[in-house]
């Protein structure tokens, strides 16, 4: 499932996916796999995600549909 | 000394200096820069290693059974026919790498590899034609040419992905 709250978080943040591979150090093509949800990110990764992006684990990755 | 054994040294040397030269050459211009696999990409080459492995397995498998129902092989091909299986092994492992974008490092030069890649090709495929020019064909050739060859697999495989990513490298903001 494509996470699109992380691209407009991104967009939002004015910042190219190579601007924030670099910001949590890692490659382009990993921002570019998580945005088309063929990634499942770590914990930690996520984490330098929210934290790049000024948003909290609840924003950019809970998805409210998979609550039970 | 006779002849062959400054002969085997001079390559020995050889070897050795252009070895230091392309390791020098492949550091020099990423040395300080990031140049780690992210975690994505390690997950990838544990994939692509994986199917590199299987890969060996079922090519020594055939080349087991074509000797078990006694396949004439020439004695002169016998090397060449054991190294292929790494070489085979190598080539599924790295043209996986390379589709999942896990084959080379973050912020390492693509261009850089591939020139280096290409050197390779043109130094194993050099020896081999000079080798065939000289008439006197060494037993190494078959082993040679089929270096030269994992070479042009992995370039052909660093080409092709460069192209079809090519689009994607200027994502939208």
């Amino acid at each position: 499932m494509k996470n699109l709250r992380i691209k407009s978080a991104r967009a939002a943040k004015d910042l190219s996916q190579q601007q924030l591979a670099d910001l949590v150090g890692v490659s382009r093509q990993t921002i570019n796999a998580i945005e088309l949800g063929n990634y499942n990110p770590t914990i930690k990764l996520c984490l330098a995600l929210c934290k790049a992006l000024d948003k909290t684990l609840d924003e950019l990755f809970w998805e409210d549909n998979e609550t039970p | 000394m006779n002849t062959k054994t400054i002969s085997i040294i001079c390559l020995a040397i050889t070897f050795v200096v252009v070895f230091l030269i392309l390791f020098y050459y492949a550091k020099r211009k990423n040395g300080d820069l990031n140049t780690e696999y992210d975690e994505r990409q390690v997950a990838a080459r544990g994939k692509a290693y994986k199917a590199g492995y299987y890969a060996m397995m079922l090519y020594y498998a055939l080349y087991f059974i074509a000797d078990t129902i006694e396949i004439e092989i020439p004695n002169k091909y016998n090397a060449t026919l054991i190294f292929a299986g790494i070489a085979f092994g190598v080539a599924v492992f790295t043209v996986a790498a390379i589709r999942s974008d896990a084959y080379l490092k973050m912020n390492e030069s693509r261009e850089r590899q591939i020139k280096l890649i290409v050197l390779l090709i043109v130094i194993n495929g050099g020896v081999g034609i000079v080798n065939i020019m000289s008439g006197e064909i060494s037993e190494i050739l078959p082993l040679n040419a089929l270096v030269t060859l994992l070479g042009i697999v992995i370039l052909s495989a660093m080409l092709i992905h460069q192209k079809k990513t090519s689009g994607a490298e200027e994502d939208d903001k």
